[in-house]
């Protein structure tokens, strides 16, 4: 290799590191903005408002929530909204681990399964009541979609479940998901990284969680620092693409491009 | 002594992350080996967790059948059918005639049937979209509907002029403009997980 | 009649003695002395009252000051008591309320007539007609403000809210759901069938996609025999449209003996391959056989991951067949050693998100062999831009049921593509039909009952 393959691989992969490294440096300094202020400066989502609702009646009624976490895993870009999911899962059980009928989650690839029940162990660990956990409270009820939709059916229709939360990877499947929740009165809130799924979950419910307001639940269930400090830099770079998109529109337009 | 266990992990995943990051954007031949094998480990992982999300599976339908909870005969249905598809497709093969007599005769039924039932309840939703909440964008999702299933539809004699053209544009430009969008906030917001994970701040593999 | 009327608490021991003396006299006495006060108060100058109650009365003038001193000593005595200790101290007279004040003076009352006449103490006999009045009317209706009011209505509603039971869901509304399915249903199965069924003539050409043509255009540009990597990657569930559309591809592939090595990403994928492969040999006549036609690798796990691994060793990460054989070292494949050695790629898949991974992952590893896209109607939107770029990157597109009877037809064949094309075609104009009807009925409705602003 001489020297100007290495200067061609090393240019090459500075345009990507380099993106990866400025936004891992908006992050931290977002971070320190947000760690000063007393509030985080965060539009209202009116979808994590009602969530909160629901999960404290959920609690008080005796009900039981359930978050489906997709079928998606962590080893595709689909595993962005498994993770996204996971961190809800984490900030629900420690909201609700002493209800009557603590939240399942349900999940429809075999490595989500395994951290979703790592999750809730966690937490009751944490929380210091390890002998009510229990195993079964975060499930694979399917290994590929249509079968982990008719999985997920049945824990909707038998388990008491007053909300229901389906945040990951779905096909049109969800659909049935959300067609099940509004037979049995359930709340149901959608957010997906598939295009099609977020267009049957508008028709479905009215909380839809759009695009990438599905990364959005850490700043605004039990916030932490770095959730909304990761919030404030995607907006950044979302405007920084708009201008690019724009700018390089009119260059082409112009036929400099 | 926990707190230690905790960082070790940490530490693993956050240096693990990061060789592959860089290893993906630089291809200097050190990084890449290590890539690679990391990434072999990572396939071998997920191939196995196939069976233990197959177990998993086999554990809550069997408490489902211990408890004798509503629903426990579909349960004890799905293990026998688990069971003596593992035995058929193990003893002949995954591409014998009886494995592909269960997959075409069986699975795609069932699975297709699920379609089915979706379309349904799809139309079904439609129809009562409108009765939900009267407002602009639902009667502009309405009409992008009908518009796009009629300029799909092609009968000898008869055509809408202009209705095809507008559905392709309607498909071609402003779906899929709104798609990429919609694509590059969910792009942006699995980099800031990714980063959160890297970063130790995110820990979806326990405390 | 109780004697017992002095100011005194107790009785000293003369007036005892003196009471026990004049005890049988009492009775007389009192009798007496009634009929004497009353003769008495007739006559107006005799004794008014008995010599034993004159010892009981205090002296008229004295009387008032005797009283109050005798009762104010006491007070003060017990003040006195119990001054050295603050516990026990007792009010004084200055903090005492006024009613109790009150009753004070009103035990100075004398009383001017009747048979206790200069007596204290008692209530009078007479009649003060300043005492005499109307009792005051007080009304008995709560005095609340307005928001008291409200507050407690809203409470009164709460209550009521948890003690009575909620009606249940209505079971008509549940039912005419269900009805409204069925028919639903019912209607898209008549319009699905009636073109099978009566072999109407209707017959419906597919519309004219240049994708497809450039796909086949392609495919008749490579020579017989050539090896081609194709990837069935969609799910059982959608498999009645990705099986149509992409067997009018493989069944050209086939005319054209292609040696065919079969990979997925999916786990059902192989199987579904296999099943492709059996349904073209019984319905095209090929006699196409593992390892002497087709060579099937099986499933590969990691999706995007087992993709770029795959992308750059091939041989690595999946060495042997489905049959546990050891296929790269035997022909065709041993002159394949990355995947540009390959004279085509196709892909099937419904899902837009795998199509991209292959697009993104594999693409720039193939050099200048050419990749033709399979995919479902609803992937192809997202698809199409990859086709449609420039350079593009996706060489050929076939989406759906259209697409593949579109490419039957351009090569003068028939297949399921085309054989289900009208049905297809009846079923979307009954979708479309039911939701126009449900969007006018509602609309209608609600500009009905809207209330005017």
């Amino acid at each position: 290799m001489n020297y100007l393959d290495y200067l061609y691989i090393v240019d090459r992969g500075i345009q990507g590191l380099g993106f990866v490294l400025i936004f891992f440096f908006v992050m931290i300094i977002s971070a320190i903005i947000v760690r000063r202020r007393d509030k985080p400066f965060i539009r209202e989502i009116p979808t994590y408002s009602k969530l909160k609702q629901s999960i404290s009646l959920a609690v008080e009624s005796g009900q039981r929530l359930h978050l489906s976490l997709g079928s998606g895993g962590i080893n595709s870009m689909q595993g962005g909204s498994a993770l996204a999911g996971l961190s809800l899962l984490k900030r629900l059980y420690r909201m609700t681990y002493l209800s009557d009928r603590p939240p399942v989650a349900t999940s429809g690839e075999g490595t989500i399964g395994i951290l979703s029940r790592d999750s809730i162990r966690s937490v009751y660990e944490e929380v210091g009541v390890m002998e009510e956990y229990e195993p079964t409270t975060g499930q694979v009820s399917g290994l590929t979609p249509e079968p982990y939709i008719a999985g997920t059916l049945l824990v909707i229709l038998d388990q008491h479940v007053s909300t229901n939360i389906l945040m990951g990877n779905y096909n049109s499947g969800i659909a049935l998901l959300a067609d099940a929740g509004e037979r049995r009165g359930c709340l149901t809130v959608a957010g997906s990284d598939n295009i099609t799924a977020q267009a049957v979950g508008y028709v479905f419910t009215e909380d839809l969680l759009v695009g990438e307001e599905l990364f959005a639940s850490g700043a605004y269930i039990q916030p932490s620092t770095m959730h909304v400090a990761s919030l404030h830099t995607q907006d950044f770079f979302r405007w920084g693409i708009v201008a690019v998109i724009l700018v390089a529109g009119a260059l082409k337009l112009a036929g400099v491009m | 002594m926990r707190q230690l266990k905790t960082s070790i992990v940490v530490a693993i995943a956050v240096i693990t992350g990061i060789i592959v990051l860089v290893g993906y954007f630089i291809e200097l031949p050190v990084l890449k080996n290590l890539r690679i094998m990391l990434l072999h480990f990572a396939v071998i992982l997920i191939a196995v967790t196939l069976i233990v999300g197959v177990v998993n599976l086999v554990q809550v339908h069997w408490k489902k059948i211990q408890n004798r909870q509503s629903g426990g005969v579909y349960s004890l249905i799905l293990l026998i059918s688990l069971l003596v598809t593992i035995i058929v497709v193990g003893y002949f093969g995954p591409t014998s005639t009886p494995s592909l007599w269960i997959f075409s005769n069986i699975q795609i039924p069932i699975a297709s049937s699920l379609i089915a039932v979706l379309t349904v309840v799809l139309i079904y939703t439609g129809i009562r979209l409108l009765k939900r909440g009267f407002n602009f964008f639902s009667l502009l999702f309405m009409v992008t509907v009908l518009i796009v299933i009629l300029g799909t539809v092609s009968f000898q004699g008869f055509r809408i002029p202009g209705l095809r053209e507008l559905s392709t544009w309607i498909t071609q430009v402003p779906a899929v403009g709104g798609a990429r969008g919609i694509l590059l906030g969910v792009a942006l917001g699995t980099i800031a997980t990714g980063m959160r994970v890297l970063m130790g701040s995110d820990r979806p593999y326990g405390r | 009649m109780s004697n017992d009327i002095k100011p005194n608490s107790g009785t000293s021991p003369e007036n005892g003695k003196e009471f026990e003396k004049s005890g049988e006299v009492q009775k007389s006495t009192t009798g007496q002395s009634f009929q004497d006060s009353s003769s008495d108060n007739e006559t107006g100058q005799e004794k008014k009252t008995p010599d034993w109650l004159d010892d009981a009365i205090p002296d008229e003038k004295t009387s008032d000051n005797v009283a109050e001193k005798s009762l104010m000593q006491d007070f003060h005595e017990d003040v006195e008591e119990s001054a050295d200790d603050p516990s026990d101290r007792e009010v004084e007279e200055k903090d005492l309320p006024e009613p109790v004040k009150g009753e004070q003076e009103e035990d100075t009352i004398e009383v001017q007539a009747g048979p206790l006449v200069g007596v204290e103490g008692v209530l009078p006999v007479e009649l003060d007609p300043f005492f005499i009045h109307e009792p005051v009317r007080r009304s008995i209706k709560l005095q609340v403000t307005k928001a008291q009011e409200t507050q407690a209505l809203l409470l009164d509603q709460m209550i009521k809210g948890e003690i009575e039971s909620q009606p249940e869901v209505t079971q008509s509304k549940a039912v005419s759901n269900n009805i409204l399915r069925i028919g639903i249903a019912i209607f898209l199965l008549v319009s699905i069938l009636l073109p099978l069924s009566t072999r109407l003539p209707v017959t419906i050409t597919p519309p004219v996609s240049r994708d497809s043509v450039s796909a086949n255009q392609l495919i008749e540009s490579i020579s017989d025999g050539a090896t081609v990597l194709l990837t069935v990657d969609y799910e059982p569930g959608l498999s009645a449209e990705m099986d149509a559309a992409l067997a009018s591809v493989v069944d050209r592939m086939m005319m054209k003996d292609f040696y065919l090595v079969l990979v997925s990403t999916v786990p059902t994928g192989p199987v579904q391959a296999e099943r492709l492969l059996v349904l073209l040999n019984q319905r095209g006549g090929y006699q196409y056989e593992s390892s002497k036609n087709y060579t099937n690798l099986g499933y590969m796990p990691g999706g995007p991951i087992g993709l770029l691994n795959f992308a750059e060793a091939p041989r690595q990460v999946m060495p042997y067949d489905l049959d546990g054989n050891a296929v790269w070292y035997s022909p065709p494949l041993q002159t394949i050693s990355s995947i540009s050695d390959f004279h085509l790629v196709v892909v099937a898949t419904e899902n837009p998100d795998r199509a991209r991974s292959w697009v993104e992952q594999v693409q720039p590893k193939l050099g200048n062999t050419p990749i033709i896209m399979v995919v479902s109607r609803q992937a192809e939107p997202l698809v199409r831009p990859y086709y449609g770029s420039e350079p593009s990157q996706i060489q050929g597109l076939v989406s759906g049921f259209g697409g593949g009877a579109f490419y039957l037809s351009s090569n003068a064949q028939a297949g399921s593509s085309s054989m289900y094309w009208s049905s297809i075609n009846l079923a979307l104009i009954a979708g479309g039909l039911l939701m126009l009807i449900g969007a006018v009925m509602y609309t209608g409705k609600s500009l009905i009952t809207r209330k005017p602003e």
